[in-house]
């Protein structure tokens, strides 16, 4: 967004207060000036040199999840998560960013995760003779969590896809950050020379379909990369295999399940139904719904982990604690930083529920697995 | 003034956690909606803006607040949504801004007596969704209820919005009230006595909980109509308010036009009426018939499109203000038998200027119409020469036997010529309840005059386009040749 773009969207910001409706900061807090109405009328002053860019003003803009709510609900079209990118990406150049969000870029463009962990040890959760970086039209990328915290997650993938023969590589080592937390922080730089990197690799092995199983991933490719490649997410994937057949339950789940839309694979890639289909396929499942789900979902704070951490579990608890109120046994995430982030909050304040990221629950209750007929199974059509 | 010792002692009060005196705090909590009122205008106010923000989440808090303010004479704003464009929640005279917003729960929901127990912080999008799973609905609901309190509808008079056609104003579906008044006592109010606190704007009490009716959710059914002719339209409105809709609406030519300019698809007529209605099958039947018979000279647009617009009332009345980017907005109440002629008076008053009209419903045969004037805030003389138009509107609304919807700061400076005899009541009842005149200060009954000099300067810009344009229509009637005899001895040409 140019510096002329936010201006006028800091001068069509009518002040009406909608952003706070679904704000999951605000709605945690409570205070204008974490929201983006309060946002927008501090840089208005600012711009107009009436006010001083101040540490609380900086903080708030790092306090946005950036999930995208208040998008939904402005009537005037002001888009603050693109104006916060950019005001990110200033103050990040400017060195005015706050000092854990510097060492978080620092870490970001050494180690190619937010997790500080070596870059040589990305791979380490494969078995030594797993074949990878080999030549394939289908690649499943694992993402940062994958690799490094939540190794459950793609084995659990893997396990169904190996079983069914599905023809995928993987790149093991020489994958690298898809650069999401590295935009969301501000560092345009670095993500523009990941993503090259990326795209150069994926071109070399012969990849034309990417199958994601972290939503921050998925949204990423989506938006920032170059739409010759197609990407599906895991939840994509399986309800094509359940609608042919080849993968079937038949182990009872007896729960009254609540699936969570996270943000980056409900709000911004548009799945909705495909977690729900694959939950339904699952027999003795009551699928139940948080008050609102979807598009209008409330995010679960896990984007401002970084910024706030005890602010980032209060708003999962808050959501746990809605789960609970609906009736819900069962919640069910596709989104590992939503499930890290729930297990934390209802943790963090003493709240019972079983919680489960979709994968993890899958191979438990997969009876049948027939073998893929074609390679190609898994192309949008 | 709030000093240290107050910080502390309110602290006690709410937590550390609720308490604000962060500058950039302060300074959000110093602005409405719209957030475009000219910095100079607010300092001819005298405005001091927020010196502490605290954020109850309990009567109880609310009241030892108030106790405390009350006894150390401090300034009392309260605010709810703060979407409202009349200043009505600028803290003029410094002192604490209440937010209310965290008093959002619902205590109770009583189906089979059809009331609700609430928080006044809820908002009244948040209260009809969580209605919804009950098989409930809300009655009056305001065009911004996405942002707006129950509360602060309660507070600013809920006179018009979705609902008042059919069941009243949000007065009519008050049961009962939890007050705060300034000296911290509490009070529960009657559905009579909780009128005394309806449309008092913050000024005689606070609202931390309300008792409100609420309604079986039932069938709808959404028409949505074009019509050419003014007369035509202006009609169809008046007749279509005797069958008690739930909702009815218009926007005008001006209102379309800048909606398509902002990337909407409307058609551009005069009048553009929005009718829904509830009820049973037989009972929208009835009705049906009778608005086809109604909107006979109107053209009819598929229920699709009519639910659509109806689904989109509480964003459209903003959709186009990228195009100021600023927006004025003055809203009044006029009977709807007057409609016509105080929309060609609204043109001839607003010559020269962009502007639409939005109209929301209300009751006893009344419109309240929503003008919304664009401008640009960035050129700041043309831009304050519009807030010198509120009293344009109020003397309009009062030809007509209306009046100006709410008061706040802005329409405040006309309340002798909108209640007459009437202001010396309320300045009473005012100062009964409240004698330190802390709650809500220079608004309403005790309006704060802007300083003189603003006053002089908006009477210019306003004279300085009628003068020009008065030389200019001279000009047309000296003859030609005048003219040329004129600038020929100037020139010193002349054959």
């Amino acid at each position: 967004m140019t510096e002329q773009e936010i201006i006028e969207q800091v001068y069509t910001c009518a002040s009406c207060g909608y952003c706070r409706f679904g704000c999951p900061v605000y709605n945690e807090i409570g205070f204008e000036s974490l929201t983006v109405r309060g946002r927008m009328q501090i840089l208005k002053k600012i711009l107009e040199g009436k006010m001083e860019l101040t540490k609380p003003i900086i903080e708030s803009i790092y306090m946005c999840a950036q999930c995208e709510n208040c998008n939904i609900r402005c009537p005037t079209g002001v888009d603050f998560v693109k104006i916060s990118e950019a005001l990110r990406e200033t103050l990040l150049k400017n060195r005015l960013a706050p000092e854990v969000q510097l060492m978080l870029t620092e870490n970001l463009a050494r180690d190619s995760n937010p997790f500080r962990e070596p870059l040589e040890e990305r791979g380490a959760w494969l078995p030594s003779d797993y074949p990878q970086c080999k030549k394939s039209e289908n690649l499943y990328f694992v993402g940062c969590t994958g690799s490094y915290s939540l190794n459950r997650i793609p084995k659990s993938i893997m396990r169904i896809l190996d079983n069914i023969g599905f023809e995928y590589t993987l790149l093991g080592s020489e994958e690298r950050c898809c650069g999401s937390p590295i935009l969301r922080a501000g560092d345009r730089e670095t993500a523009t020379k990941t993503i090259e990197r990326n795209v150069e690799k994926f071109k070399s092995l012969g990849v034309k379909t990417i199958i994601t199983s972290c939503a921050g991933c998925h949204k990423t490719f989506l938006h920032d990369y170059p739409s010759e490649f197609n990407f599906v997410h895991y939840t994509q994937l399986f309800t094509k295999l359940i609608n042919e057949g080849v993968l079937v339950f038949e182990k009872e789940l007896n729960e009254k399940v609540i699936y969570f839309d996270g943000c980056d694979l409900g709000r911004h890639s548009g799945i909705y139904e495909e977690p729900r289909e694959i939950l339904r396929a699952i027999p003795g499942v009551e699928l139940i719904e948080f008050q609102y789900n979807r598009e209008e979902a409330e995010c679960c704070g896990g984007p401002i982990l970084g910024a706030n951490a005890e602010l980032a579990r209060k708003i999962a608890a808050t959501r746990v604690q809605e789960a609970i109120d609906k009736g819900a046994t069962f919640l069910v995430t596709a989104c590992p930083t939503c499930l890290l982030n729930f297990k934390e909050g209802a943790r963090t304040a003493g709240i019972q529920l079983q919680m489960q990221d979709l994968p993890l629950l899958l191979p438990k209750y997969v009876k049948v697995m027939k073998k893929v007929q074609t390679a190609g199974a898994v192309k949008d059509e | 003034m709030v000093i240290t010792k107050d910080i502390a002692i309110l602290t006690d009060i709410v937590g550390k956690e609720r308490i604000s005196t962060e500058e950039s705090e302060l300074f959000c909590y110093s602005r409405d909606l719209g957030n475009s009122i000219p910095d100079e205008l607010l300092k001819a106010y005298g405005m001091l803006g927020a010196e502490v923000v605290v954020l109850p989440k309990t009567t109880e808090e609310v009241s030892a607040i108030l106790e405390y303010a009350y006894e150390n004479d401090i300034p009392i704003t309260t605010r709810g949504g703060g979407s409202w464009a009349l200043g009505g929640v600028l803290p003029m005279d410094g002192g604490i801004v209440i937010d209310m917003c965290r008093m959002n729960t619902i205590k109770t929901v009583n189906k089979e007596d059809g009331y609700v127990d609430v928080g006044a912080g809820i908002s009244w999008k948040k209260l009809m969704d969580s209605l919804k799973t009950y098989g409930l609905m809300v009655g009056a609901h305001p065009s911004s209820a996405v942002s707006a309190t129950v509360g602060g509808f309660i507070a600013t008079g809920g006179g018009a919005g979705t609902g008042v056609p059919k069941y009243g104003t949000v007065g009519d579906q008050v049961l009962s009230l939890k007050v705060v008044l300034s000296s911290g006592k509490i009070i529960q109010t009657d559905p009579w006595n909780s009128w005394l606190f309806t449309g008092s704007e913050g000024t005689l009490g606070i609202v931390t909980e309300a008792t409100v009716k609420v309604f079986p959710l039932r069938e709808e059914k959404h028409y949505l109509y074009y019509f050419d002719s003014l007369e035509q339209g202006t009609e169809a409105l008046r007749k279509l308010s005797n069958l008690e809709p739930y909702q009815l609406s218009f926007l005008d030519r001006g209102f379309l036009s800048l909606l398509n300019q902002a990337g909407e698809h409307f058609l551009e007529r005069e009048l553009a009426v929005s009718v829904g209605i509830t009820g049973t099958e037989e009972e929208l039947k009835a009705k049906d018939v009778k608005i086809t018979q109604i909107c006979a000279a109107g053209q009819p647009q598929p229920e699709y499109v009519a639910r659509d617009e109806f689904e989109n009332r509480f964003k459209i009345g903003l959709a186009f203000k990228c195009l100021g980017p600023s927006l004025f907005v003055q809203e009044i109440r006029v009977p709807l038998r007057f409609l016509k002629d105080v929309l060609d008076d609204i043109a001839k008053l607003l010559k020269g200027l962009t502007w639409g009209i939005e109209s929301l419903g209300s009751d006893a045969g009344s419109i309240v119409l929503s003008v919304m004037i664009l401008g640009d805030e960035r050129r700041e003389l043309e831009y304050l020469q519009t807030f010198s138009l509120s009293a344009g509107f109020a003397n309009l609304a009062r030809k007509y036997c209306g009046t100006v919807y709410g008061i706040g700061l802005h329409n405040a400076v006309n309340m002798r010529g909108i209640h007459n005899e009437g202001l010396d009541v309320m300045r009473d009842i005012r100062l009964s309840l409240d004698k330190q005149n802390i709650l809500n200060p220079g608004k309403t009954t005790h309006p704060r005059i802007p300083g003189i000099f603003v006053y002089m300067f908006m009477f210019m810009m306003k004279t300085v386009p009628f003068l020009v344009r008065f030389i200019l229509d001279t000009m047309k009637y000296i003859p030609t040749g005048l003219l040329r005899f004129a600038f020929g001895i100037v020139g010193g040409n002349i054959k």
